[in-house]
Formats: C-alpha cells, sequence, structure tokens
C-alpha cells in the first residue's frame, strides 16, 4: 500500500549535491551543475519563482490526493471525532474507531498520533438552488485506512 | 535587527529632511528651532523614505510562504471572480494563489503595519473564526495591541461614542480572516480606517486597503502571518523606545548647555533636580 506524505515537506527535496556531481561527471556537464550550485547555497537559481517552487512541491507531483491515501496527523480528539491534518487546506473529521468497529483493535488516538487516511474530497462544497456559488463546509472528507 | 542598526547611523550620512507631521522625533523644545529639526530629522532619517525599514524583506519569502501552505485557496466553485487577478490557476479542483503577487501584497502591508506602530497608532487585530482565538489574542498580546476574537457587533466603530464610550478609534485593522458577514469591514471602510485583510480565493478585496491574497483557513498559515505582523510590530515599537530614550538624553544634554550659558535657570535646576 502507497501512502503519499503531503504533510512534511512541500517541497521534493533535490537531489544530495554529492549524487548530483557524480551524474553531472558522468554525462560530463560538470560546468554547467557547479554553476548551478553555486547560485544560492544549495538551491539552485530556478527554485525561485513561484511557478517553479509549485511544480516541486508534493501537491502538484501527485496531481489528485482524492482517493489517495495520505499520512495525517491527529490535530485533536473531541467527543469520538479526531480531526486530521493531511496537509492541505482543511482538515478532515474522521470518528475514531470504537471496539465494535473495523479498525477497533485497542490503538490509542490523541494528538499528535500519525494515521492513514483515504481522501474523499478535499473540501466539502455544494451548490444550492438560487445560489450564486458553491457553500463549503470548511472541512475535509477522508475514511480511516486501517493499518494491518 | 536591521531596524536597531539603522538607528546608529552617524548624522553624516543622511541627509536632512524635514520631519513629518505627527513625527515622534519632533520634541516640543525643538519644533520652533530649525536647525535642530534638521539635525534630529537627519540623525534619526526619515523612515517612511527607506523602502524596507523594518527588515520586512528578510522576513518573508515565496518558499516559506508555500510550506505554510498560503498558496491553496477554495474550491473553484467557491470563488470570488474579483480574486481572478491573484490566481495561479487551479489544480485538482482547488484554486491556487499566485504567490509571486502575494510576496509584495504581504511585504507592503507588514510595512504599513511598522510605521503605523512607529507613529504611535493603534492597532486592532480581527479575526471571527474561533478556531484562531488563542493564535490572534496571543499574537495581539505579545506585540501589545488590541484584538477582537468574538463576532463583530455592528456599529462599533461607526457608534462607538454610544456602545465604548469612546471617540479614539484604531487607527490601522487587521482583518486576519474576512469575515463572511462583512460588517467589520465595511465600518473601518466607512469611519476611513485603513486596513489590511487576508483574503482567500473566496472574498471580496474591494473594500480593504492593503489585501493579502492567501489562505485564511489553514493554522499554519495563519500562524505565520500572526508572527511575522507580530514581530513587525514589536520591532517597530523597539525602534520607537530607543529613539525616545536618546531623544531624553540628547534634551539632558541641551538643557546642560543652557546652564553653562545661565539663559534658563529653572530648567537647569528642574534638570539637576530630576537627575
Amino acid at each position: 500500500m502507497s501512502v503519499n506524505r503531503l504533510l512534511y515537506g512541500a517541497l521534493i527535496r533535490p537531489r544530495p549535491r554529492q549524487k548530483r556531481l557524480e551524474c553531472a561527471k558522468h554525462f560530463r556537464v560538470l560546468a554547467h551543475a557547479s554553476k548551478e550550485d553555486s547560485a544560492s547555497g544549495n538551491e539552485p537559481q530556478s527554485y525561485r519563482t513561484f511557478s517553479d517552487l509549485f511544480q516541486c512541491s508534493k501537491f502538484s507531483s501527485i496531481l489528485d490526493p482524492v482517493n489517495q491515501n495520505v499520512e495525517g496527523e491527529v490535530l485533536a480528539v473531541v467527543g469520538g471525532n479526531m480531526y486530521v491534518d493531511f496537509g492541505c487546506k482543511f482538515h478532515a473529521v474522521v470518528p475514531v474507531p470504537t471496539s465494535s468497529s473495523p479498525g477497533g483493535d485497542g490503538t490509542r488516538y490523541e494528538e499528535g498520533s500519525k494515521v492513514v487516511v483515504r481522501v474523499l474530497d478535499l473540501e466539502m462544497t455544494d451548490h444550492f438552488v438560487g445560489d450564486h456559488r458553491d457553500t463549503s463546509l470548511l472541512e475535509a472528507e477522508a475514511k480511516l485506512v486501517v493499518q494491518k | 535587527m536591521r531596524a536597531k542598526s539603522l538607528s546608529t547611523e552617524s548624522p553624516s550620512v543622511s541627509k536632512p529632511t524635514t520631519l513629518p507631521s505627527g513625527g515622534l522625533a519632533a520634541a516640543p523644545e525643538a519644533q520652533n528651532e530649525v536647525t535642530d529639526r534638521a539635525v534630529i530629522g537627519g540623525a534619526v532619517g526619515d523612515p517612511l523614505n527607506r523602502d524596507d525599514f523594518f527588515g520586512v524583506d528578510s522576513m518573508t519569502s515565496v518558499r516559506q510562504l508555500l510550506e505554510a501552505r498560503v498558496h491553496l485557496g477554495h474550491k473553484t466553485g467557491t470563488w470570488d471572480p474579483r480574486m481572478k487577478p491573484y490566481l495561479f490557476g487551479s489544480r485538482a479542483g482547488v484554486h491556487i494563489i499566485d504567490l509571486d503577487k502575494t510576496l509584495p501584497h504581504l511585504r507592503r502591508a507588514l510595512n504599513v503595519a511598522g510605521h503605523v506602530a512607529l507613529r504611535n497608532g493603534i492597532i486592532l487585530f480581527v479575526s471571527e473564526r474561533s478556531q484562531f482565538e488563542r493564535l490572534v489574542q496571543k499574537s495581539a498580546r505579545d506585540s501589545g495591541e488590541y484584538f477582537v476574537t468574538q463576532q463583530w457587533v455592528g456599529g462599533t466603530l461607526t457608534n462607538s461614542q454610544m456602545l465604548l464610550r469612546t471617540v479614539r478609534l484604531p487607527d490601522l485593522m487587521i482583518f486576519l480572516s474576512v469575515p463572511p458577514s462583512k460588517t467589520a469591514i465595511k465600518e473601518a471602510a466607512m469611519c476611513n480606517i485603513p486596513s489590511i485583510g487576508v483574503v482567500d480565493s473566496d472574498c471580496n478585496p474591494n473594500l480593504i486597503t492593503y489585501p493579502i491574497p492567501g489562505n485564511d483557513d489553514t493554522p499554519a498559515a495563519m500562524s505565520l502571518y500572526c508572527s511575522l505582523f507580530s514581530e513587525v510590530i514589536s520591532r517597530a515599537k523597539a525602534t520607537r523606545e530607543s529613539r525616545e530614550r536618546r531623544e531624553r538624553e540628547e534634551g539632558q544634554y541641551k538643557e546642560g548647555g543652557r546652564e553653562q550659558s545661565e539663559k534658563d535657570e529653572l530648567a537647569s535646576e528642574h534638570s539637576i533636580a530630576s537627575q
């Protein structure tokens, strides 16, 4: 089962310097690589504008997080529900599995626990007749994925 | 701290400038003396003539904004078309805010907040979202300013004489999340109070003086805005305090000079007594 990590490291890290240099040597483009390295510390020059950074971001590389398993962190547990932050705009409210429900294996969920959720909707919105735009619940929808 | 290093500059470097009206450097004794004014103005330098007086540029970057998820907007169906100039596009049914446009707006807003704080202005933090209540209250308290984190009572500004028994209104309002009711924004506009507001892709930026296009729903983004505003206001206040201290010292020095020339004995007695 593949789990995406949207939560930590919004950016995909560039390859380590050592590896890049090796690679560059291999393809005989060392001059180009060293020029790129010296631009600004460890960051290549192409990382400056928003469009470049966004292309390197995890959110952009996943294309669509809906129906994917992502890692999340429990922000709070309130009255049998836990608020899970999985790295997008909104948190999702997921019921804490009880002992009778599937996945109720006695795992304790508390603030800061890592969970895996399947994203169903990034923001619960719908259109109401007569309204000129959609109404939002300001909440994402997700389902807890039980780890085997 | 760049603001501190700026204030220790020698008078010979910067050109003498006239002080802005209500400028803090204009001490009552110096107001009638043109030469003194020029010297003080030259020594301090007019902060408004500097592009980045509070070191705001080094506090913010596109990367930092992206990591705080400032670029994530609402779903495309909920947008306000008036936000179109600030949007980068849409991805996975969600609008993406162009952080290249957010950054200059954010820096400008931070500069405005800093200069208002430097001139002893009252700053009011407004956020009607209950999940950010503590965060907003903490950042307002840290910077020694005021906050409204409950639902805005209509007429707080326009009918302040009756509701609050005061005529002193805030000099700047920071809307950390633009409320759907917009009552507070309308009142700020009616009372001619400049406003800073974080506008998401579903907000109307029209009535806000200094809009900042950005995400206003994620805790990471909100804590970033709060810490930035809190920091810039604290820097401005530190600059003001050091400037006032220096002015007091200069005033004492001047009174010492008068004592020598025996022009104003009362003042010298006062300065000795106060020492």
